[in-house]
């Protein structure tokens, strides 16, 4: 196993996925939100759960909380060497999403720790403490 | 029992039946399913032409030419009134059985048939058969491109959450899966019961931290099949019947949006609620459970869950002795999915109907008036439950 997850973004099937990622790469990341004005919903939303209006990506500041972390033993992918820790960040607007844990040295993570958006150049969403 | 409202069950399990559960890949798990299904009728003392309900259940990451509709031909079965495959992963066998006792109360069907069958042991082990996506985000492929492979690393976000919300530690997931062990050293069939000593249990490898290989469940390959009759016939068979008081089912709508905490409020409040107030009674009521528990954090939680403690005790409630042998509320009395097997769905099912026909052996609970039995998928967003009895009238 491993290789199969070894794709480009671009061949994600599922092309919220792959706006997500474009956009991420040019330093922009973004979230869900209502179009019509109700905002941020969790990235599983499809539509809007207040006003049942449709989703739309926008950008948000790229800054949030360590919700929970796990850490990975076993190499699944040639990006993410083992061990690698998987972040599920609290963005500032509401939504959490599953990151990459740039450590770069620091101390490891820990819950309510204030992260931040530092890249996604390889098609990973990497965040970093803030 | 403390049961306010009281109620005449309306049906019950008559048969069970199991195939062989092996750690070789050596079977299918049609063929084992035949095995189990044969095994329940036999064990109901019916034919097989008695039986005119079927429902099937394979594990949600197999395709569903794993168990197909055609296994009524292997079984021998004839003209059927009731056929189905039921997919809600882990919340599935409860499932079953609910619907099943729901169509016989219809009048549809008398006799229902129901197996789950797996083989996620290949050559190299049962590692790549979970190294699936939980899709936890909601975004497809989002969770495997950032490395969020396999439900144990779903699991293990559910751990750390806990551990900062209620100041725990591993000392708490080594208690959950002791106790199970305790259970199994008196449990022939399972296949970890040597006691599981502290200094091993530290000292096992890290699956996805902080979950260790002793979190963690013991997959084997196996079926389980179940027959649900109607009350009335239910005394016709070979065994005590197993009644069928009340199902409720849960399935959690928290999201990964801030004030959610979907990692520990899971399904189980839900279905524990609708449950208990069908048959008008509190946890209080129950002798001995059977939860379903892939991993040592799910039985804190469906402890807590379900409202045999208050949240944050769990793990407490363990080290106390409450749910093991000689406790208050005996629990996974087999050992459970980490000790015993991880047959999903039907390993608490299993083992319930064992204790309430009073055939435990050694690990028999003293008392099982009334029984819970839990199953549930996903990050334990989709549950199931029900409550078993020896009494038709409780």
């Amino acid at each position: 196993m491993g290789s199969r997850l070894d794709d480009e973004p671009t061949k994600d099937v599922n092309p919220v996925v792959s706006e997500i990622l474009r956009r991420a790469k040019t330093g922009e990341l973004c979230c869900l939100s209502c179009a019509a004005g109700c905002g941020a919903t969790d990235y599983a939303a499809r539509i809007c759960p207040v006003c049942g209006k449709s989703v739309e990506l926008r950008p948000v500041s790229g800054h949030g909380r360590i919700h929970s972390y796990s850490v990975f033993h076993t190499q699944y992918n040639s990006k993410l060497p083992a061990p690698y820790t998987v972040l599920l960040v609290e963005l500032e607007e509401g939504p959490r999403l599953a990151v990459v844990f740039d450590r770069g040295g620091e101390s490891p993570p820990k819950v309510g720790d204030a992260v931040v958006f530092s890249g996604a150049d390889d098609g990973i969403v990497r965040f970093s403490m803030a | 029992m403390n049961v306010a409202r009281k109620r005449s069950a309306a049906a019950a399990v008559i048969g069970l039946g199991e195939s062989t559960f092996s750690r070789k890949s050596d079977k299918t798990a049609r063929a084992h399913a035949v095995d189990a299904c044969l095994g329940a009728v036999s064990d109901a003392g019916l034919k097989v032409a008695e039986i005119d309900g079927l429902l099937l259940n394979r594990s949600p990451i197999e395709p569903s030419s794993v168990l197909p509709l055609h296994l009524k031909r292997d079984i021998g079965l004839g003209d059927l009134s009731l056929l189905a495959s039921i997919e809600a992963e882990g919340s599935s066998a409860i499932q079953m059985i609910q619907y099943a006792a729901l169509a016989i109360g219809a009048g549809m069907v008398e006799k229902v048939l129901c197996v789950f069958a797996d083989a996620p042991v290949g050559a190299t082990g049962a590692g790549d058969a979970y190294s699936i996506s939980m899709n936890l985000i909601g975004l497809d492929g989002w969770d495997e491109r950032h490395g969020l492979i396999g439900a144990t690393g779903g699991f293990a976000l559910s751990v750390q959450r806990y551990f900062h919300l209620y100041g725990a530690d591993s000392n708490a997931l080594f208690e959950a899966a002791a106790a199970d062990r305790e259970w199994a050293a008196l449990n022939p069939k399972a296949f970890l019961r040597k006691p599981l000593d502290k200094d091993e249990y530290f000292a096992s490898r890290w699956i996805v931290e902080p979950l260790r290989l002793f979190d963690c469940a013991y997959p084997v390959n196996g079926a389980v099949a179940v027959i649900v009759s109607s009350a009335d016939r239910a005394t016709d068979g070979l065994n005590p019947p197993v009644y069928l008081h009340g199902f409720g089912q849960g399935h959690s709508g928290a999201r990964n949006f801030a004030g959610d905490e979907p990692e520990i409020q899971t399904g189980a409040e839900i279905a524990g609620r609708n449950l208990f107030d069908g048959l008008g009674t509190t946890p209080g009521a129950f002798d001995f459970c059977e939860l379903y528990n892939p991993f040592s954090i799910t039985t804190i939680l469906a402890l807590e869950g379900y409202g045999f403690c208050k949240p944050g005790e769990g793990a407490d409630f363990i080290a106390d002795g409450a749910t093991r042998p000689g406790g208050k509320l005996p629990a996974n009395t087999g050992g459970g999915h980490l000790s015993s097997y991880y047959l999903q769905g039907m390993t608490p099912v299993h083992e319930a109907i064992v204790q309430i026909r009073g055939q435990g052996g050694e690990r028999q609970a003293p008392s099982t008036n009334l029984g819970l039995v839990t199953g549930f998928g996903g990050r334990m967003e989709y549950h199931s439950a029900m409550a078993v009895s020896p009494h038709r009238d409780i």
